[in-house]
């Protein structure tokens, strides 16, 4: 996953919900087989998770010193 | 693709919504006692109005809101659901409601039939609600203050209904009346460890993300959950060896605890990255002034004892309930109900409304200003019981208000999935 093109970043850090989710599910819509979607947020998204591995995607979480998680989002076996 | 997207692990939208219906139901009826009897409520803390009026706030009225708010908030503070929930909110929703009637009905009078029934219904609920959210709470992989705060936030509430069963009991001469005297350590275990817990595990999560303000420290929310837990524990167990000072060791504890919550909040919202000051924000100030402001009054009263004559231990109630804890609920059922029809919407429609279109900030603030009213009218009420009325209607008011309100954003959500659905037939 850490070649994975990055198709597009979502910063959400200073949006309050639910403009994270509605952008994040927008642009899966147009993600690319292959590519990846990263969501940047102060906290972590639980429901969303259930949302991606409901609906074939993967995901991964890193957690950054600045606060920040960046959850990468692509196709499930992509 | 959104409209197909998948939600299942979201609680049905009927589960929390059936809570958050009911309380202003509770409300209603609070404000209707309040201006029937507000002399009496205000005569003294101890009197059968004042204790009904309390329980159905804190029991009728606040519990439903904290227990619907639990089926929502587990799943995003811990990614894990209450067991069943569907299931669950069957059995504990008729249970707490009808047990909220008996407890207030019992002291208003109506026997020991109604504080057994209480006893048995109240019992039900919460014997069902901690063992399922200790279920999801024990087993959840997720990490941080909100999750530690939950799990003993619902560990003081089982304590605090096993010390609130045992003073029913006396009250009906089941027990001794000797056992009255744990109504202090009742208090302390629902309003600073299972409010007060659950309150502060609830700000940790939702303060940064609804109200868009830097995190709290990881220290700061770390020490207030450990410390307001082990004063819990120590100051009962100190209490129960016998120790003169426990129970103004423990207030004096809570009243600190309350005042750096509140201030650490306050000083937070200061450094908001969006300088929006919309309702929910103002509800949360008036909570935190509320709790600031009670934190000295509690301190004197237990330290310098009550020169007042009875009314400052009711003042400090008036600050933490209505003031403090009502305040936030109010604020954050206007975020969290149209967010979740928004995401139940969001299931079913690609192009939901706009969430603020489900509430919108003008009703939100007219709320706002009904409530603070409220406040201010049972401040007064403390020495001038003729307040009481006022208070009572704007109490009843703001229920109704409440329930307008939330229905309305209910009727934009049936609306919205009402005109979308044929689009998305086949054919």
């Amino acid at each position: 996953m850490a070649d994975t093109p990055v198709s597009r970043i979502i910063d959400a850090r200073e949006l309050a919900p639910p403009e994270p989710m509605e952008l994040t599910l927008e642009a899966l819509d147009t993600l690319p087989r292959g590519e990846e979607l990263q969501l940047w947020l102060l906290r972590e998204p639980f429901p969303l998770y259930n949302i991606l591995k409901n609906n074939g995607f993967a995901h991964r979480v890193e957690y950054c010193d600045d606060g920040r998680f960046i959850v990468h989002i692509r196709h499930a076996g992509a | 693709m959104a409209a197909e997207l998948s939600f299942e692990q979201a609680p049905p939208l009927s589960v929390p919504l059936r809570f958050f219906f009911t309380a202003p139901l509770f409300a209603l009826a609070a404000g209707l006692l309040l201006v029937l009897r507000g002399d009496a409520v205000f005569a003294s803390r101890w009197t059968p109005e004042a204790l009904a009026l309390t329980h159905l706030l804190t029991v009728g009225m606040m519990l439903q809101v904290m227990v619907g708010a639990l089926f929502q908030v587990l799943p995003v503070a811990a990614g894990a659901n209450l067991w069943r929930p569907r299931v669950l909110a069957a059995l504990v929703h008729p249970a707490l409601t009808l047990g909220g009637i008996a407890l207030a009905a019992g002291f208003l009078g109506a026997g020991a039939l109604a504080f057994h029934a209480a006893i048995a219904l109240l019992g039900t609920a919460l014997v069902a609600v901690f063992a399922c959210a200790s279920a999801g709470l024990w087993h959840t992989p997720a990490l941080g203050p909100t999750v530690w705060g939950l799990r003993a936030a619902v560990v003081a509430l089982a304590v605090a209904a096993a010390l609130g069963f045992a003073l029913a009991l006396a009250r009906n001469g089941v027990l001794e009346p000797a056992w009255l005297a744990l109504s202090a350590l009742h208090q302390g275990w629902a309003l600073g460890g299972w409010a007060g817990l659950l309150l502060a595990a609830v700000a940790w999560l939702v303060v940064p993300m609804f109200l868009l303000t830097p995190s709290y420290p990881a220290w700061f929310a770390r020490a207030l959950s450990i410390g307001v837990a082990v004063l819990m524990v120590a100051g009962s167990a100190l209490w129960l060896s016998g120790w003169q000072s426990a129970e103004a060791a423990l207030a004096i504890g809570l009243a600190l605890a309350a005042a750096a919550f509140a201030a650490a909040t306050l000083a937070l919202q200061r450094r908001r990255r969006r300088k929006v000051a919309d309702a929910c924000l103002r509800f949360w100030q008036l909570a935190m002034a509320s709790l600031a402001a009670l934190a000295p009054l509690l301190a004197w009263d237990v330290a310098a004892g009550d020169p007042t004559g009875g009314a400052l231990p009711v003042l400090v109630g008036v600050l933490a309930l209505a003031g403090g804890f009502l305040s936030v609920m109010l604020g954050m059922l206007y975020k969290i109900v149209p967010f979740i029809l928004w995401l139940h919407l969001r299931r079913r429609i690609s192009r939901p409304p706009a969430m603020t279109r489900l509430v919108t900030e003008g009703r939100q603030l007219l709320h706002f200003r009904l409530h603070l009213a409220g406040v201010a009218a049972l401040l007064v009420a403390v020495w001038l019981p003729l307040a009481a009325i006022a208070a009572g209607v704007l109490l009843a008011l703001s229920g109704g208000l409440l329930a307008a309100n939330l229905g309305g954003a209910l009727k934009v959500y049936l609306a919205a999935g009402a005109g979308a659905e044929p689009a998305r037939q086949p054919g």
